[in-house]
């Protein structure tokens, strides 16, 4: 890598780092640690790749998702993604509001990484299921089915969510 | 509000708690520099301690030169009367396809499941975690696995045992056959036992607190996990219990817990897993020198690897219909292990012989998916060309949930 190519990568990075992050950070279910981790190899990668890559957001992208979909494969002796328990209730002057995002954001954390990164691929990114296929390397119909069994595990680990409810201050239909 | 609106909504503001950390690009960059020219400890050989034999020596005593210094002690045989799990050197298929994880031994006549741990969360004050492994034996008197003490297991072939008894332990040991145990002291707290191919030496991998170490909570996220880099490695001469270690550091941004150490396949280097292409291993000699990958290991990631002989390598599928292939390395042609007996076959573990595999696999729906999910899996004993598979053990339910079980195999 010259001093040119090394320039870009730079800028690069100090551009899209906080998009990034932030991607990483939801895919790892809240580990900022882990996020760090795989945002960091994603990067390595694109480095060795830098003279190839026409654009580099979508490339780190993809490696992102693959890579954290990945590490179930290789990782099962050494996982450790952790997530708490649920919390035991909250604070009498806790909103309802407060708690359903806490007890979302759970059970978020606690969706298997190729579910949460479908989750994270339609909701946050807001890609169609076409697109969402060509990140993950799979068929329409798996992403499909898989977004219908994440959503039910949602309802599973948060029974609220199949229930009228205030979020955030406002009505539900 | 759908439940499409709150799942946008929750990410988007759980997104915003991520902190950007400093320096991304330059380890990046650093990462890939050492990748090409990569330095290493110059062992001070001609220091190291060597401290008389017999003399077991408390750690805290021993003569350090900081990092560079390759420490040495000597301990006692951890010869044992024989393995603590003896099994008839090949016998009939043995397996529990009902039960996960299985209670009945699951064997084939070249290969023994002697092992397997479940792993979850150990609750903490305060709410902290800290993952835990409880691991299980076979013992054929029983016949059937039984709980242990130990916090961390190996198993060589034949069925020799070496034990830690915390995460972070301060001495190794091997089991007897009367379940007896044969201790030697470690220069360093060790994290990871392996056997050598050929059961004569122990690998143990150190880091500078428990790698599996605490994790702070705030509400239901992970704020801070104790920090831990991998600080080096001992080896341990199973005939005269002598131990030398030698610092190989993990750097700033390696994936410090992930960077066991491995041996080669014929116990000549040691390896650990690379995330970084080309190559998916770095491998060292027993001094912690980097060296070149032998042919074809560093292809895969794939946890069978090369079959005994050395003849075919389990590897990615290079299609999509199949998740895993076995490659014939002399000719570098392919074989998906397609969908087989209702099963979807999705990650390799063990070779049995040269012919078949251990694999786990998830129950096939439709033509490329899983029934429940992906990590209801079970173990398979599958033929290498992909013609017949036979379940072992039973599903279990989740393989990515606290009190899954994850199995270790050995040659009989």
């Amino acid at each position: 890598m010259d001093a040119a190519a090394e320039r870009r990568f730079r800028d690069f990075v100090a551009a899209r780092s906080p998009a990034l992050m932030r991607l990483a950070f939801l895919l790892s279910g809240g580990d900022q640690h882990a996020a760090e981790d795989l945002l960091q190899i994603a990067l390595a990668k694109t480095v060795a790749r830098w003279h190839a890559v026409d654009e580099p957001e979508a490339y780190v992208r993809r490696v992102l998702y693959r890579q954290q979909i990945s590490l179930w494969r290789r990782a099962t002796r050494r996982r450790e993604i952790a997530v708490a328990e649920p919390p035991e209730g909250v604070a009498q002057d806790a909103t309802q509001a407060i708690h359903m995002k806490i007890v979302v954001r759970h059970a978020l954390a606690r969706l298997t990484p190729r579910q949460r990164a479908v989750l994270v691929l339609r909701y946050f990114e807001d890609l169609p299921e076409a697109e969402v296929a060509a990140v993950l390397g799979c068929s329409v119909g798996t992403v499909r089915s898989t977004a219908h069994r994440s959503l039910a595990k949602l309802r599973v680990l948060v029974p609220e969510l199949a229930e009228p409810y205030t979020m955030l201050g406002e009505a539900m239909a | 509000m759908t439940i499409d609106e709150i799942v946008k909504e929750t990410l988007g503001r759980w997104a915003d708690e991520a902190r950007v950390p400093g320096g991304l690009a330059d380890r990046a960059l650093a990462r890939r520099r050492r990748g090409r020219v990569r330095t290493f400890a110059v062992i001070a050989g001609a220091t190291a301690a060597v401290v008389a034999a017999a003399v077991v020596v408390a750690p805290a005593v021993l003569p350090r030169r900081g990092d560079d210094t390759r420490i040495a002690l000597a301990g006692n045989s951890l010869i044992v009367d024989g393995p603590a799990v003896a099994l008839p050197q090949s016998g009939e298929l043995s397996a529990d396809s009902d039960a996960a994880p299985p209670t009945k031994l699951v064997a084939t006549p070249e290969a023994a499941m002697y092992a397997y741990y479940v792993w979850d969360y150990e609750q903490l004050p305060d709410k902290r975690q800290r993952y835990r492994q409880t691991w299980y034996l076979y013992n054929p008197a029983t016949a059937t696995y039984e709980k242990t003490p130990w916090a961390v297991v190996d198993v060589a072939d034949g069925g020799y045992v070496a034990v830690l008894e915390e995460q972070h332990a301060r001495r190794v040991g091997v089991l007897g056959p009367d379940r007896q145990v044969k201790w030697v002291d470690l220069p360093h707290p060790a994290s990871s036992v392996k056997w050598s191919p050929d059961g004569g030496k122990l690998l143990l991998t150190s880091y500078s607190a428990n790698p599996h170490g605490q994790l702070e909570m705030s509400g239901t996220v992970v704020v801070h996990r104790s920090p831990a880099t991998r600080t080096g490695f001992s080896v341990v001469d199973v005939k005269s219990g002598q131990v030398s270690f030698r610092p190989l550091t993990s750097v700033d941004g390696d994936l410090g817990a992930n960077l066991w150490l491995y041996w080669s396949q014929d116990g000549s280097l040691i390896w650990e897993t690379q995330s970084t292409p080309p190559s998916t291993k770095r491998f060292y000699d027993l001094e912690g020198r980097p060296r070149p990958a032998p042919p074809h290991v560093a292809e895969t990631y794939q946890e069978a690897g090369l079959s005994p002989s050395g003849r075919s390598l389990m590897v990615d599928s290079p299609d999509q219909s199949a998740i895993v292939a076995v490659k014939d390395v002399a000719s570098g042609t392919t074989t998906p292990l397609r969908p087989l007996a209702g099963h979807w076959i999705e990650q390799s573990v063990a070779w049995s012989g040269e012919d078949k595999v251990i694999v786990w696999a998830c129950e096939l729906e439709g033509t490329n998916n899983c029934r429940v999910s992906e990590f209801r899996n079970r173990l398979l004993l599958v033929d290498a060309d992909g013609g017949q598979a036979v379940p072992l053990t039973g599903y279990m339910a989740n393989s990515q949930e606290p009190g899954a079980w994850v199995p270790l195999f050995a040659r009989r």
